[in-house]
């Protein structure tokens, strides 16, 4: 299992969901550095960072998520977001692994852009707004705060 | 202490300056992570980022945390039971991609302990205040049903 997101906020929301993956064989990608004293990773990577105003920084960035994604080769890939998240899940598609979104409590009038393209391509995708469910494709379930 | 916080992404000026001003006003000890290696402050201690340990100490120290309404900001306050003001950053002010940070402020206004400011006089209002209690979010329910989902969707 491969879970990613940014850095900041994004990250302590996957941390904040880590019981719901207890148990399995996870490996973890952030666009920060984390606090491997706080947070206890077992097999933790450090990605570029890149959004939508940064378009030379997403395409040198590519190549090292295919990197880690070959070398994590997962089954499932969880992300909290943003851009590179979403890079992570497009390859879990491709490769036929289970993905899951969990859009994050941030955007709670609409979806950001990644999550939007996210609600496209993830097999399960959650949102932490009640208002911003669908009934079909992005599911409310509840929220980290 | 009053700890500031402008997040890992963008410099926040317009609150750090704001926090500059009324420190001197009133002499309050504030120490701020500015994400601003630009930004040279008067009346208050700056850091462009503080991490890990030197992280946590600022927080335990804290007696009331200001900050950016970033989601990241504001779990860590709630973690440690801090009291909070929070202002939002703004797209037409070029602070932000977008006003999710007003979105956040809207969705969490009426949390105990967290005061929403968007201008130096709200702050210097809050910064102000004496009966200031923690940040407290009533969510155990909403986050179990979520990790409970995410347990199913995982598989």
């Amino acid at each position: 299992m491969l879970c990613v997101s940014s850095g900041g906020g994004h990250w302590q929301q996957l941390m904040a969901l880590r019981p719901a993956w207890e148990g399995k064989q996870v490996s973890y990608a952030c666009t920060a550095p984390v606090n491997q004293d706080k947070f206890q990773l077992p097999n933790f990577f450090q990605i570029p960072d890149c959004n939508r105003n940064t378009m030379k920084k997403i395409f040198s960035s590519i190549p090292a998520y295919v990197r880690v994604f070959r070398r994590t080769r997962p089954s499932v890939v969880v992300s909290t977001g943003a851009l590179p998240g979403l890079f992570f899940i497009a390859m879990g598609r491709m490769t036929g692994a289970r993905t899951v979104w969990v859009e994050s409590i941030a955007n709670s009038e609409r979806l950001s852009l990644s999550g939007k393209v996210a609600s496209l391509v993830a097999d399960k995708f959650f949102v932490q707004a009640e208002h911003l469910a669908d009934g079909k494709r992005r599911i409310y379930a509840g929220s980290v705060l | 202490m009053i700890f500031a916080i402008a997040g890992t992404q963008l410099p926040f000026p317009r609150l750090m300056n704001a926090l500059d001003a009324i420190a001197g006003r009133h002499g309050l000890d504030i120490l701020a992570q500015t994400a601003d290696p630009g930004f040279s402050a008067v009346n208050i201690r700056t850091e462009v980022f503080l991490r890990g340990a030197a992280f946590d100490n600022a927080m335990a120290q804290a007696r009331m945390i200001v900050a950016h309404a970033g989601i990241g900001a504001i779990m860590t306050a709630a973690e440690l039971r801090k009291p909070m003001i929070i202002m939002p950053r703004r797209a037409d002010l070029g602070e932000h991609r977008n006003d999710h940070q007003l979105a956040t402020a809207n969705r969490f206004a009426d949390v105990p302990g967290l005061t929403v400011v968007h201008d130096e006089a709200a702050l210097e209002k809050a910064l102000l205040a004496r009966d200031v209690v923690p940040v407290s979010f009533t969510n155990q329910g909403r986050v179990t049903s979520l990790i409970s989902a995410v347990a199913e969707a995982v598989g």
